[in-house]
């Protein structure tokens, strides 16, 4: 299948997602449900990977460079950042440190329970 | 001279430029804080100071570009279902951890903003920045943040993790390579997944994998933080 029917088909799946967003008035972004939705296709292979493939590499191959223009736009709110930018560089250092360790100690500690409480069934 | 740069053809011309410098850079330098991003940022903002050009103008061009962002957030889950039998086989424990950081993560922002006394519109705009950018500035939008204050919060998040994501891993003592991978993913999304990729081919695999979830927790949490702000 060529990649622009395989961006017509997650343009679909995009305006369906908007579309329920809508009616429904859900807190769930419109892209995220398109993306639920394509993920539930796949996995009840409703979908085949051959065909949304090709378009998903070119899109996620040029992921950052799609958002050059809302990064740029940080120029018409600049004013925010004054005086701030220390407690701000604080803010996301130890945001980052604190995701980082929960997740990965929680993680780490379910798979080392979980594989020991197979170890005694053994 | 401004009227002739009055078409979409300029902000997707400067964009494609800058960017394409900014690949180079990176590319030559080697550092991880040239950024292609930051530096497509910069290079941007000083054409348009330059030749005196508004950021509506610019965002005619601007505008296209981001649209796909909708299609590219819909193909994330491509890699989420490329590791859908992993992800199967650790189910719980991926899913806790990744919910626990996103969690503890948008605690610590708000916490950490209300005692530093900042804007509320700043912490609105900080509190998604973990999760990958179309997800984020969706979310930041809904909240009451600034979308492009956002994007900027995740870039330098990602690039933040990327330089960082290892060393903190090692501190404190997750040895798990799945662990590794989703600590790497939940903090700095597709950036600190390009840093887990390089440790090792699960770090990559869960890392990928944490980025779509994380982004899926956060958006359920969008009520809980509606009410602490």
């Amino acid at each position: 299948m060529t990649e622009l029917k395989q961006l017509g088909i997650i343009l679909l799946l995009l305006w369906i997602g908007q579309t329920v967003q809508g009616i429904f008035g859900l807190a769930l972004p419109g892209n995220v449900l398109g993306m639920l939705l394509l993920l539930i296709l796949l996995v009840t292979g409703l979908l085949k990977l051959k065909h949304v493939e090709r378009v998903t590499e070119v899109l996620l191959g040029h992921l950052s460079f799609l958002f050059v223009p809302s990064i740029v736009g940080v120029m018409t709110v600049a004013y925010l950042f004054k005086g701030n930018v220390i407690k701000i560089f604080i803010i996301v250092f130890f945001s980052i440190i604190v995701v980082m360790v929960t997740s990965g100690r929680t993680v780490q500690w379910m798979l080392q329970r979980k594989n020991r409480k197979r170890g005694d069934q053994l | 001279m401004i009227q002739y740069l009055d078409t979409p053809v300029f902000g997707v011309g400067v964009s494609i430029l800058a960017y394409s410098i900014g690949l180079m850079v990176a590319k030559r330098t080697k550092l991880a804080i040239m950024n292609p991003l930051l530096v497509a940022m910069v290079i941007v903002i000083s054409i348009l100071t330059i030749l005196g050009v508004d950021y509506q103008t610019y965002n005619k061009g601007g505008a296209m570009i981001t649209f796909f962002l909708g299609p590219a957030t819909v193909v994330l889950a491509v890699p989420l279902y490329r590791q859908w039998e992993l992800l199967k086989s650790n189910l719980m424990p991926i899913l806790t951890g990744i919910a626990v950081g996103s969690i503890a993560g948008v605690a610590s922002i708000i916490i950490l903003g209300r005692l530093l006394d900042l804007d509320t519109v700043l912490i609105a705009s900080m509190v998604p920045k973990s999760t990958t950018t179309p997800i984020a500035i969706e979310i930041s939008a809904v909240i009451g943040g600034n979308p492009s204050l956002t994007a900027t919060f995740v870039s330098i998040t990602g690039i933040t993790g990327f330089i960082a994501g290892v060393r903190i891993i090692d501190a404190f003592g997750i040895r798990n390579p799945i662990a590794k991978g989703i600590a790497m993913g939940t903090a700095s999304h597709a950036v600190g997944t390009a840093k887990a990729m390089e440790v090792g081919e699960v770090e990559g695999a869960m890392s990928s994998l944490s980025i779509g979830v994380a982004g899926i927790i956060t958006v359920f949490l969008i009520p809980v933080i509606m009410w602490f702000l």
